[in-house]
């Protein structure tokens, strides 16, 4: 984090003092909030798990932001789905817009809500952001995670599914027993970085069972502080992130 | 799984070791005719070098996260207090050498696939203790579970590329990763995948040398 601050600083000061007293102050505020990075789960442990769901795409409110022309550094993470092993691997879904992960092969993107898959397999972290993006307009998405046949290789392997068409295959260490987490996150912590994540439904299962909805359903999420105004739930625009620079 | 009896059959191994070359040499020359199984069962049984591997790695900070694992003693796991009464793929189960300074057997679960993990440490298991936390302060964990039928270590190769090499496990191949931190980035475990034809096998510890790991899953094949 000091390091990537050191290097915003010489990127920006070129600008001039007006800049560098901004890019201070956003310094500071990010060494403030360092380690107060907003990530939120719930959490149902159990063998086999699967997830399926249904999302609401994130609203259209003026102030989702995250394409300023001077690329605020932060990273929101919405729907972020995660099923982790006994063994340390996990397999993760999710859309972000920001920055990516240092690590992996995902991309900056500040102009879209990319498609994500991330985890670790077999002790290596992976992330693949090759997946198109959602739209910023309300809309519901499909999504699924389970361990069934993977299409391409026809080995068994924890499949991602958006809108029932397989996006990709990925191994993982155990995959007997899991946890299965869904929530928000944000990284690599911004001041004014807020985010609300609500599912409008979200069930998963163990083979031997049948979908359960999940126990904290519809919001799983509220950045402290964070004062949204969802009169009812069950409307499309579930989710409102705001990234303000 | 006593310390004394832990220490003893470690220096005992670590005499196996020092001794075994010329004993795969000898078999390897002087017999023809027995040479090649010998050789075959024997090999990888001398002393343990580490294979060369990338040692780049991705940092906490630096990826999307965190994960949630679950509590190690997830209630589908059962516990058992001997592990050798077990069952895994229809036989007893391997039981490895674990040096004393890693620590004792504390856990044994067997799984609902028929796997059996036993985890080793200083301390007992938390009741929610993950595996990360697990790992973190010096556990080590063994899986084995009935062979999926591939070969696990070239699987693992062709997934994490040069951040995996190859290790001679008496006669089987195994795959040593320096996987990515959990936790803390100076806490980096180091992970052994084989498969012995009849179990597939994961190791797991943070420890100072992987050969560490590599001898106590000799321990388990040679003499």
């Amino acid at each position: 984090m000091r390091l990537w601050l050191a290097q915003a600083r010489v990127r920006r000061g070129r600008g001039g003092g007006r800049v560098i007293a901004g890019v201070l102050g956003a310094s500071i505020a990010v060494l403030l909030n360092a380690t107060v990075a907003l990530a939120c789960y719930g959490a149902n442990e159990g063998a086999y798990s699967e997830f399926t769901g249904t999302t609401g795409a994130r609203g259209a409110s003026s102030n989702v932001n995250l394409s300023s022309a001077t690329a605020s550094p932060g990273t929101a993470i919405v729907h972020p789905l995660q099923i982790a092993a006994n063994d340390g691997d996990f397999v993760g879904w999710g859309t972000y817009k920001g920055r990516a992960p240092t690590a992996g092969n995902c991309l900056d993107d500040y102009s879209g809500w990319n498609l994500y898959v991330d985890g670790a397999s077999n002790g290596v972290y992976f992330c693949r952001s090759s997946y198109g993006a959602l739209p910023d307009n309300p809309s519901f998405h499909n999504f699924r995670i389970n361990y069934t046949t993977c299409p391409s290789s026809g080995r068994t392997r924890w499949v991602f599914s958006i809108n029932e068409q397989a996006q990709t295959c990925n191994d993982m260490g155990g995959h007997q027993y899991g946890v299965t987490a869904a929530g928000g996150e944000n990284v690599y912590t911004y001041t004014n970085q807020r985010i609300d994540v609500l599912y409008a439904d979200l069930t998963w299962r163990s083979p031997t069972a049948g979908w359960l909805r999940w126990t904290n359903s519809q919001r799983m999420c509220q950045d402290p502080g964070y004062l949204a105004n969802y009169p009812d739930y069950s409307v499309p625009s579930t989710i409102t992130v705001e990234l303000l620079p | 799984m006593r310390r004394g009896s832990a220490s003893a059959t470690a220096t005992l191994v670590a005499l196996i070791g020092i001794l075994l070359p010329t004993a795969c040499a000898t078999s390897g020359l002087g017999n023809g005719a027995t040479s090649v199984a010998d050789a075959t069962t024997l090999a990888g049984c001398g002393p343990s070098a580490a294979p060369a591997i990338d040692e780049h790695f991705a940092p906490v900070a630096g990826r999307f996260g965190p994960a949630r694992w679950p509590s190690i003693r997830t209630a589908d796991r059962r516990a058992v207090a001997d592990p050798r009464t077990a069952r895994v793929a229809g036989a007893p189960p391997l039981i490895p050498v674990v040096p004393s300074e890693v620590g004792w057997l504390q856990l044994a679960l067997a799984e609902l696939d028929g796997g059996l993990t036993m985890y080793y440490a200083q301390a007992p298991v938390g009741g929610a203790e993950t595996i990360a936390e697990f790992l973190a302060r010096g556990g080590l964990a063994v899986t084995q579970r009935p062979t999926a039928g591939r070969d696990r270590a070239s699987d693992v190769v062709a997934d994490v590329g040069s951040r995996a090499g190859l290790v001679s496990l008496a006669g089987h191949t195994a795959a040593l990763v320096h996987a990515d931190p959990l936790l803390r980035d100076d806490f980096r475990a180091y992970h052994l995948y084989w498969s012995d034809g009849m179990r597939d096998w994961t190791v797991q510890g943070v420890v100072q040398r992987p050969e560490v790991l590599i001898d106590i899953a000799r321990s388990m094949y040679c003499p």
